[in-house]
This record gives structure tokens, C-alpha cells and sequence, in this order.
């Protein structure tokens, strides 16, 4: 089993008094080879935390792998990088490395709510360009609407953006048929296809409530 | 579909699908040939002094399938292709997950698997602790949590549940956590009393009101809805749907709020819907 050759080094205390090493469970190989680095390099514990992260990368890929034949020959390559490489450089490092199977670089927890934000806005952009808008523009915005063919027309005044990743909108201001009128868009939702900044009015204001006091030919605009 | 037969009061009883039906019990059903001194038992884990047989654990219910533990991380939007938009949780996963223990009914009196979450520090674990999880050579992990299955077959200690196999996306989801504490609270955050009015001469504005009537029966009953501690408690949201898996970064998107703050131990399991995957015996 795997598993149970990772089972030597969680017994066994390790051998130097290392603390930064006794806290993470890492394979015999990776420990010892790392272990010279220090004495070597002398780096803090900061810099440690990614190449302990890297070997810990490494030895949970190989276990995710499953096969002791792999971990055994890793193992026996780690453990014969390690003297030679006693007088060497800490790019030595990224040599050893390079001998294991490539990795992804270890993900945060608290980083993972970002990235799923950026790669819907990634793929929200190859399907419709969104420009980029600031209170005080004003936009024309074009909406697929359910059981319409022809798509329906907003022209106003942004007057808040409010940036929350994928879920990002902006509120239109303007004036239809004598009435006033607010509207949230999310700017990356696929219903929304098209939005186009036709110009821009200064402000000095991130939002623009105050024109809600405001006289209407202030926020009234001529659609084409 | 096993027959236990139990050593007791010197009688072989065969129970049909191995369990016992406990009197007011209103978890499993337990079908079968039921003798009335077995049933007088007060307790299914009675002992006789001398007598030991095997000790069948026949409350608790049953899981709908093996799930897994989690770590909540937080809210956001998912915006499905059509336009619509959902809120979702996200639900990432430590290096954890792994079959600790399977329990049988020939060694533990029921059928579960045990499994682990969270790599600690070896130091952060008891000896007792770390004993049991070398056991069967596992990395040293906080929680440990069982999934108690009408069959174990398919599971060994050491093997690693993946998220992939276990759930889909569509799937409903019954996830479990420890609540937001809020605290000793008043009976109308509580238990969504009315409030009396603010003005008008009134002087009860967030009492609880009348506790009961008068003289009979002279007193409060047990269960009287009244001040005192909320949240904090092992909740149980049902049938979530999971709105997408990312493989790469290891996370689920569950569809709905859960229970906790981000960094919450979660516990999701397949849901339970009645007639379709409630274990029956």
C-alpha cells in the first residue's frame, strides 16, 4: 500500500531538531534532502514554506498516484541528489524537482473563491467583451429578454458599480415615458449582449444617488 | 440483507435484516421475527452480567451513501450558461478524506466507515489519537467522522474517497455543520415571537408574554419556548443541489447557504429523499 510506506517517518522522531520539519508529515526522501538544503542555504522559515509545500506537493502526488514503484525510485533519486548537491547552489532545488513528475502549484484555501471569480470572468469576456465603465458614463445596453426575438435597449447613465467578481453591476439610470427609471445589470451575465459607453459625463463621485434629487433632464437621454 | 443472531438471555434470536426494533424508535423499520423477552430489553446494547454476546447497535440511521468532510470557504455567485444566476457556496477540501476504520457488524455490532480529515501536525494529536491512525499507516488527521452504510463493500482501510466518484454535478446533497453562535438570545430572535407594541401605554415591548395558564395546571411546561443560548449546534441543511465540481482546484459549488463560517468543517452526504433513498430494511 502506499500509504503504509509513508508510515516510517510519522513513527520514527526525526533525526535532527529541526520544529519546522517534525510539523509536517513529509516522506523519508524529501525530509533528508531538504534537511541538507538548510544547513546549506541557511534560508528563514518563510522561504521554507514553499520548498516544504513543494516536497509536500510532491510526496501527495505521488501517493495520489498509488504506486510504490514510483515513490521508491523518487525516493532513491531524492536521496542521491542530496550529497551531491552539499557544495552546490540553491538552484539546486529546481533540479531536483525537475526530476519529479511536474506539479500544479499548491492552492490556498482562501485563494480558491478568487480564482473561480477570475476564470468565469475569463470565460464571460471570449464570449462578449465587457469595456470597462465608471460611475458617470453613459452606456447603451442591449438585453436578450425571454421569448423575444428583437433585443431590448437601455440608454443611461451609470450611476454605481458595484464589483463583486463575476457578479458585478452597475445601475442605469434614466428616463422612460415620463418616468424614472433604475435598473441593475450584472455585467457578465449572458443575457446582457451587448454594452457600449457612448460618452461620459464628469463626476466626482463613485456613486451618484444625488441625482435622484435631481431635475430629470439630467438624467434623460435621446435613444437614436 | 444479514441475519444477526444475538447471544442472550441464553436465546438465539433471528432478526430479519439485522435489526432490532427498539419500541418508540422511528428510525429503521426492522421486519422480522421479533421474540417479546428480546423486545422488553430496555436498552438494544443491554448486557447480561456472563453473558456477552454480540452488543447490536440498532438506533442511529443510516447514510444514503459514503460522503465526505469539507471546509466551507465562502460565498459567491454562479452564473449558469441560460443567464441565470444562483448563489452558491464553495466548499474546498484539505488533504483529508481517507477511510480510517470499517466498521463491521461481526466486530462492532454495525456497519460504518470511518473517515479522516485535515493533516495536522503529529504533535497536535494524542498518542491514543495517533495510535489509532497508524494503525492502518494513515497520515496523522483532526477529524474523524463515520458514514454508517447499509453495505461497506468497496471500502478498505487507507483508501482515499474522491469527490469525483462520489457526487456529480445535479446531484442533492444533505450537508452538515456546527451553526453560527449567537449567543444567549431572546425569545423573539429565538423563536420569532411578536413583539408587543412600542408606544400606546404599552411596557412589554420583547417579554415573552404569558408562560401558561392559571392555576391549573399550576405550572410551566417542559419545552416552554424561553430565552437561552442559539446556534452553535450541529445543523442540517437537505437536498442541495451541487451546481458544479472543479476538479483542479479541488472545490465544490453547492447551491444555497450552509452552516458556519468560512473555515467551517462541513459534512455532505448524498440526501436523503423519502421514497427514493432512505436505507430500508
Amino acid at each position: 500500500m502506499a500509504s503504509s510506506s509513508l508510515l516510517p517517518h510519522s513513527l520514527l522522531p526525526l533525526p535532527t531538531a529541526s520544529p519546522l520539519f517534525t510539523k509536517s508529515s513529509l516522506t523519508i526522501s524529501s525530509v533528508s534532502f531538504s534537511l541538507n538544503q538548510i544547513s546549506i542555504s541557511r534560508t528563514g522559515s518563510v522561504a521554507l514554506q514553499p520548498l516544504v509545500r513543494r516536497c509536500r506537493e510532491s510526496s501527495f502526488g505521488i501517493a495520489r498516484a498509488g504506486e510504490t514503484g514510483e515513490e521508491g525510485t523518487t525516493a532513491e533519486t531524492g536521496e542521491d541528489e542530496s550529497p551531491s548537491e552539499t557544495g552546490g547552489e540553491e538552484t539546486s532545488v529546481a533540479v531536483a524537482v525537475e526530476e519529479k513528475p511536474p506539479k500544479k502549484p499548491i492552492v490556498k484555501l482562501g485563494d480558491i473563491i478568487g480564482i473561480l471569480n477570475k476564470k468565469a470572468i475569463e470565460e464571460a469576456e471570449t464570449i462578449k467583451p465587457v469595456p470597462d465603465i465608471r460611475p458617470g458614463d453613459i452606456v447603451e445596453i442591449k438585453k436578450q429578454k425571454a421569448n423575444r426575438r428583437r433585443l431590448a435597449l437601455y440608454k443611461g447613465i451609470v450611476i454605481s458599480k458595484h464589483s463583486a467578481g463575476i457578479h458585478t453591476t452597475i445601475r442605469i439610470r434614466f428616463m422612460t415615458s415620463g418616468t424614472p427609471v433604475e435598473i441593475v445589470f450584472p455585467v457578465y451575465s449572458p443575457k446582457i449582449k451587448e454594452i457600449k459607453v457612448v460618452s461620459h459625463r464628469d463626476v466626482r463621485r463613485a456613486k451618484l444617488y444625488y441625482l435622484r434629487e435631481k431635475l430629470p433632464r439630467f438624467y434623460t437621454f435621446k435613444k437614436k | 440483507m444479514g441475519v444477526v443472531s444475538i447471544a442472550n438471555h441464553g436465546l438465539s434470536v433471528a432478526v430479519g435484516a439485522g435489526l432490532l426494533q427498539r419500541k418508540r424508535s422511528n428510525s429503521m423499520v426492522g421486519v422480522g421475527i421479533i421474540a417479546p423477552s428480546v423486545l422488553q430489553m430496555g436498552s438494544s446494547r443491554s448486557r447480561k452480567g456472563g453473558m456477552r454476546g454480540i452488543e447490536v447497535v440498532a438506533m442511529a440511521s443510516f447514510e444514503a451513501g459514503i460522503g465526505v468532510m469539507g471546509t466551507k470557504l465562502g460565498m459567491m455567485t454562479y452564473i449558469e450558461p441560460e443567464g441565470k444566476v444562483v448563489p452558491v457556496t464553495v466548499v474546498g477540501f484539505r488533504e483529508g478524506n481517507i477511510v480510517t476504520q470499517v466498521k463491521t457488524s461481526a466486530t462492532d455490532g454495525y456497519d460504518a466507515v470511518q473517515v479522516g480529515y485535515r493533516r495536522v501536525r503529529d504533535t497536535k494529536l494524542t498518542k491514543p489519537e495517533l495510535g489509532h491512525l497508524q494503525k492502518t499507516g494513515s497520515i496523522p488527521m483532526r477529524h474523524l467522522q463515520e458514514f454508517r452504510l447499509q453495505s461497506i463493500d468497496g471500502f478498505e482501510p487507507g483508501q482515499r474517497l474522491a469527490i469525483e466518484e462520489i457526487f456529480k454535478e445535479g446531484d442533492l446533497v444533505d450537508v452538515c455543520g456546527n451553526s453560527i453562535g449567537k449567543g444567549f438570545q431572546g425569545g423573539i430572535k429565538r423563536w420569532n415571537f411578536a413583539r408587543g407594541p412600542m408606544s400606546h401605554g404599552s411596557k412589554s415591548h420583547r417579554q415573552l408574554g404569558s408562560i401558561g395558564a392559571g392555576t391549573t395546571p399550576g405550572r410551566v411546561y417542559k419545552g416552554k419556548k424561553m430565552p437561552g443560548r442559539m446556534g452553535g449546534v450541529k445543523t442540517k441543511i437537505r437536498k442541495l443541489p451541487v451546481v458544479k465540481i472543479d476538479t483542479d482546484l479541488r472545490a465544490i459549488l453547492i447551491k444555497g447557504a450552509l452552516p458556519g463560517k468560512p473555515g467551517n468543517l462541513l459534512r455532505i452526504t448524498p440526501a436523503k429523499i423519502v421514497g427514493k433513498n432512505i436505507p430500508k430494511n
